[in-house]
């Protein structure tokens, strides 16, 4: 994982969008970058990267590079490039293990670059770029677009066609700094840009070598780039964890708090998850109203903690987390694993989630889990999964808020006792019973069929998936077993009982989906539903690698808690008999009784 | 020369009084460095000559060392050397395949076996500040080229939010 650290916000250009504009003549003392990088290798980083302002035009340039090397980890620089032009200058850092370049090329003439960085620099930008290419480095060139360039980034995909082991990023001007100041001046209305860069992409995937170059984007949300999603770029996805400012005394987690995901009209977009939303200096000066979210899709509903390093105990006993300093650790992707006298640090880098969705799972409904199976993914969460909870020793500590937190395995049996409420309920069922998605197992069998033997109930199952029905029909001959979707069932009013047991978030629309569930009920009959939060699986790297090469795929439409159920049943006139939410001293299920009107 | 039942005759023919069995292959087919290693492992049994029949086939030559070797038992020699020589240009293009990934591992276990240097091999580097040359002036700030400052109070100052995408360097 990379370190980034700011080593002061002087530059030998003057981009108009610059983001540190009035800090300009602000450089970290010397002695401040040696520390810093000091404290990357302590905090287990493969690699720092220094930025700026403009990191080359330090004179200690070469020499942080060297004390970064001594401590064993590799070298990267973000850059305008423009002292890169000078091959002696590479050849050195090369040596130093010079392996990331992320290079700063706003225009691919002179012309157009030179406009957005006020200054005669082309040449040199450029020129570095044949300096770095073919030196098996990972080497990013990124286009900021603007008003004064948005016309033009064909000319950029052209400018880098030659060299084939670059990736050219295309990335939303951000409203900070120079961005903020001549906000109306730069920047250009973000479903504008999007489809421009939506444009050079195509252009430049028509017309690159097989070898490259590669192509990305950053800072557009993704419903305005379709087809293109996935080449969303980000300092996550290029593996940066932690960064720190000029002066800041330690590190922080790279995070997103400089955009949002408005929840109108975001809220139940199927790319949330991965979606870095929009500036929030954009939104606040322009709206959400260009944004197009994307219904439907099935989404994940697990992510993976895998085990990063462990961390060697304190002689004295004191907290390990605290330690090693609280402010490096990201709250929802970092998890810190206490067993006996030995603790282990997981890390989860999922973009199915973004991080607000993250710490909520961590933090708010404390869903975590280590997973003891060996399967792709864990089907019988009673015996493949164990709890994970915030350690007793964390609630007195004052950084317990800040804290990401040290966490421990607990003896719990909450799936069993949350699955007992279900049961419950299933046992005392009479009359006409429908299973809407009933599936092929048999968890409640052993409920439902002596009911049915004794006439007590007639139950009727219900399972788009035509191999599963014809599974549960051949095991259950008390049932009547049908496949069918919701959509196709038609006996309005016909059941005192239906059931959505684990099939709710697989309904692609809820509000719909609640409204044919109690469409089916009679009358004052109940409807039943039961199903899953998302939750994080702490692995080892062997597990999480099996789990990714598996062949378990994405079912969910949707991640919803039952207040989500408990809101439309309000709105749809159900009386709710019984809510069983989720939190941090429950299992992942949750569970709503309610009553059709 | 006879041919060889079980060989197709442009490939392989056998001098039975001369105890000698030769074998052309195709250049593109089997590099010389799979051959070599081919007819390194006859030599204990067989004397082994490699040529170049012309410019897109080797010629080797097997003559096994022990005298009066029959038709049959020269067959047997030359299917040996043919499967050996296939077992051999594999092996040579796996080794090029996975070069990479070989040479990363073993970069990589190297240096975890060597473990962050020492103190005292820190102290052997180098950490003085002498610059790069910079003939051209080029690692000069903008405000001192030009000469000017930028305007205080443009912008709001810069926060620590992360990311350098839109706006930096």
């Amino acid at each position: 994982m990379k370190a980034l650290i700011k080593v002061g916000y002087g530059c030998n250009d003057h981009c108009t969008f610059c983001h540190t504009l009035d800090v300009r003549h602000v450089d970290a003392p010397a002695d401040e970058i040696d520390r810093k990088i000091d404290r990357a290798r302590a905090l287990g980083h493969t690699m720092v990267v220094l930025s700026g302002g403009e990191p080359t035009i330090r004179p200690e340039l070469v020499r942080w590079a060297r004390r970064v090397a001594a401590r064993d980890m590799d070298f990267g620089l973000v850059t305008n490039g423009r002292v890169l032009s000078y091959p002696a200058v590479v050849a050195e850092l090369l040596a130093l293990r010079l392996r990331y370049v992320y290079l700063s090329l706003h225009g691919g003439s002179r012309t157009i670059h030179n406009r957005l960085v006020r200054a005669d620099a082309f040449a040199e930008t450029y020129g570095a770029l044949a300096q770095l290419t073919g030196r098996g480095l990972d080497l990013k060139v990124n286009c900021v677009v603007t008003l004064q360039n948005v016309d033009h980034l064909r000319g950029v995909v052209d400018a880098v066609r030659p060299f084939p082991d670059v990736t050219l990023k295309f990335s939303m001007v951000e409203p900070k700094g120079g961005g903020a100041a001549l906000f109306a001046a730069l920047s250009p209305r973000v479903s504008d840009a999007a489809a421009r860069v939506v444009d050079a992409i195509e252009y430049g995937l028509a017309t690159a070598g097989a070898a490259g170059p590669r192509f990305a984007h950053g800072g557009f949300p993704l419903c305005l780039v379709p087809g293109h999603e996935h080449r969303f770029a980000d300092l996550k996805t290029d593996r940066f964890a932690t960064m720190v400012e000029v002066g800041e005394p330690d590190y922080f987690p790279v995070d997103d708090d400089n955009k949002l995901q408005p929840a109108e009209p975001c809220a139940g977009c199927a790319l949330a998850g991965p979606c870095p939303g929009l500036y929030r200096g954009y939104h606040a000066a322009l709206g959400a109203g260009e944004l197009r979210p994307r219904a439907g899709g099935p989404r994940s509903n697990s992510f993976d903690y895998t085990l990063e390093a462990t961390v060697r105990p304190s002689p004295d006993g004191a907290c390990p987390v605290l330690r090693v300093g609280v402010t490096p650790w990201d709250p929802g992707r970092h998890l810190f694993v206490a067993h006996g006298d030995r603790v282990a640090r997981f890390r989860a880098d999922s973009r199915d989630f973004n991080d607000a969705a993250l710490r909520a799972i961590k933090h708010d409904r404390g869903q975590l889990y280590l997973d003891r199976s060996a399967k792709d993914a864990p089907d019988d969460f009673a015996r493949d999964l164990i709890k994970l909870a915030r350690s007793p020793r964390c609630a007195p500590c004052p950084e317990y808020a800040r804290c990401t937190g040290l966490y421990e395995p607990v003896p719990d049996a909450g799936f069993e006792r949350d699955d007992a409420i279900v049961r419950g309920w299933l046992a005392a069922l009479a009359g006409d019973v429908l299973d809407v998605g009933c599936g092929a197992d048999d968890r409640y069998d052993a409920i439902l069929a002596p009911a049915a033997a004794a006439v007590r109930l007639r139950y009727v199952g219900v399972e788009p998936e035509p191999a599963r029905a014809a599974a549960r029909a051949a095991r259950c001959s008390w049932a009547a077993v049908r496949a069918q979707a919701l959509d196709e069932v038609a006996e309005r009013g016909a059941y005192d009982h239906v059931l959505a047991l684990r099939s709710w978030n697989h309904f692609p629309d809820g509000d719909r989906a609640l409204a044919q569930l109690a469409a089916l009920a009679r009358p004052g009959g109940t409807v039943i539903i039961v199903d899953n939060v998302a939750f994080g699986l702490a692995r080892t790297p062997a597990q999480t690698a099996r789990a990714r090469a598996g062949a378990a795929g994405f079912e969910h439409f949707r991640d919803d808690d039952s207040h989500a159920v408990v809101r439309r049943a309000a709105a749809a006139g159900l009386a709710v008999l019984d809510h069983h939410p989720v939190g941090p001293a429950t299992s992942n299920q949750w569970a709503v009784r309610l009553r059709a009107p | 020369m006879a041919s060889l039942p079980s060989i197709p005759g442009e490939l392989a023919s056998a001098d039975v009084a001369s105890g000698v069995v030769r074998l052309t292959v195709r250049e593109e087919l089997y590099p010389l460095d799979a051959v070599f290693a081919a007819a390194f492992t006859f030599i204990k049994d067989c004397w082994v000559v490699v040529d170049r029949a012309d410019a897109a086939h080797w010629a080797i030559a097997l003559t096994p060392k022990a005298a009066g070797a029959s038709a049959e038992l020269l067959e047997q020699w030359v299917g040996g050397f043919a499967n050996e020589l296939l077992a051999c240009a594999y092996r040579h293009r796996l080794a090029k395949d996975h070069r990479a990934t070989v040479e990363a591992v073993t970069a990589a276990a190297l240096a975890g076996a060597l473990g962050p240097p020492s103190l005292d091999e820190l102290e052997d580097f180098d950490f003085s500040n002498e610059a790069f040359e910079d003939p051209l002036g080029i690692a000069m700030s903008w405000e001192d080229k030009y000469g000017k400052k930028a305007k205080a109070g443009d912008a709001a100052p810069a926060g620590s939010t992360d990311d350098d995408d839109g706006g930096a360097p």
